[in-house]
């Protein structure tokens, strides 16, 4: 099963050549290099996060750009309270759930295409061939049905579960993101559980 | 306990599907220089500089801007006592050319009696009746088209009592 890494990491998993803080003092002084090396290392991620928030590629790219861009901008209100990670985080999630409450029902899916591991991914395998009564359903149904599912959850409850389920971040990384307590983070992502598993009932019972 | 928890376990492994949907292959080789791009072409560099400071001095108008955003309700009543702010200052606008009418036709009655009781020498002196019209509505037609036998020739205090109404 493929686990996101703890926040602090680098995004290739390799050990960072220069100490992010030394990277942001840098990018504070308009280092516009040491900017684009806090990019790299965050970019997967922040990608991820908002496109699995809006299920489409175009505005992801669009909310994930526009989100370095304020961060960059924002350089010099970052306190260093919390981690550039987290703070770069928060900014990312403000900005599209500010995007996807302009955009409430009006939300169009443009999904991206499955990688070559999933068709080799034993528990995506099994939901295909062995536990999905619709045996006729291939990963590119489950996809949609997923996204659609994802879609249905409110804002908050789809952030709790893209960071937690798909991101891997913990309750308490998630707690600092969202400026909520762990509990909030806890019962939150229980309720949106619960009502993707209804939602996504005929896909997930067993035979 | 755990018969009455539910079990996610096969809704977890459903959602490990989306770790699967990635970009178009090659899509972050250029994101990061896309950034780069935007940020020294000011795509957003003056409204930082601007707006930026702006914000920062006034964090009530930044609250109010996104509530424009976020709010349609918000943003539909500004853009309501907008219209209707517009719709009076034309309403406003077309007013002046009636009340212009309205205070001059009135004007000859009204004027005449408040020419009466000044004391004209200073204003007789530079009116020639000669090129006045009789039908004119400037009140120093009336004025001075009095006799001038009866026009005072020495120099008091005027005094203009003006109508509520004016």
């Amino acid at each position: 099963m493929i686990m996101a890494e703890p926040v602090a990491r680098n995004d290739s998993g390799a050990s960072a050549p220069v100490d992010e803080e030394v990277l942001v003092k840098r990018a504070r002084g308009g280092d516009l290099e040491a900017y684009d090396e806090l990019v790299q290392r965050y970019q997967q991620r922040i990608y991820a996060t908002v496109y699995h928030m809006t299920s489409n590629h175009e505005d992801a790219n669009d909310l994930a750009q526009e989100s370095f861009i304020k961060a960059f901008q924002a350089l010099k209100s970052f306190k260093g309270g919390s981690s550039f990670y987290t703070w770069l985080y928060r900014i990312a999630v403000n900005k599209t759930i500010n995007f996807l409450k302009q955009r409430k029902n009006r939300i169009h899916m443009s999904l991206n295409d499955l990688d070559f591991n999933a068709e080799h991914d034993p528990d995506l395998v099994a939901f295909v061939s062995d536990k999905t009564p619709r045996r006729e359903a291939n990963l590119n149904e489950l996809q949609e049905k997923l996204n659609t599912a994802l879609l249905k959850l409110s804002e908050q409850h789809r952030l709790v579960v893209v960071l937690h389920d798909v991101q891997g971040l913990s309750h308490e990384e998630i707690a600092k993101v969202m400026e909520c307590n762990i509990g909030t983070v806890r019962s939150r992502l229980f309720y949106a559980r619960q009502q993707l598993q209804a939602w996504l009932s005929d896909y997930l019972k067993p035979t | 306990m755990n018969e009455n928890q539910p079990n996610f376990e096969s809704l977890r492994r459903l959602l490990a599907l989306k770790r699967h949907e990635t970009p178009p292959p090659g899509y972050f080789n250029n994101f990061s220089r896309q950034v780069i791009t935007r940020i020294c072409a000011g795509e957003t560099g003056a409204e930082a500089g601007f707006s930026g400071r702006l914000f920062a001095s006034m964090p009530w108008l930044l609250q109010w801007v996104q509530s424009l955003e976020t709010k349609p309700v918000f943003a539909g009543g500004f853009a309501t006592a907008l219209c209707a702010l517009l719709l009076f200052g034309a309403v406003i606008a077309q007013r002046p050319d009636s009340v212009a009418q309205a205070i001059l036709q009135p004007a000859p009655q009204e004027v005449a009696p408040l020419v009466a009781s000044a004391t004209p020498t200073t204003m007789v002196q530079p009116v020639n009746p000669m090129f006045i019209e009789d039908n004119s509505t400037n009140p120093v037609s009336n004025f001075a088209s009095a006799p001038i036998g009866q026009m005072p020739v020495s120099a008091q205090f005027a005094s203009f009592p003006i109508s509520s109404g004016n």
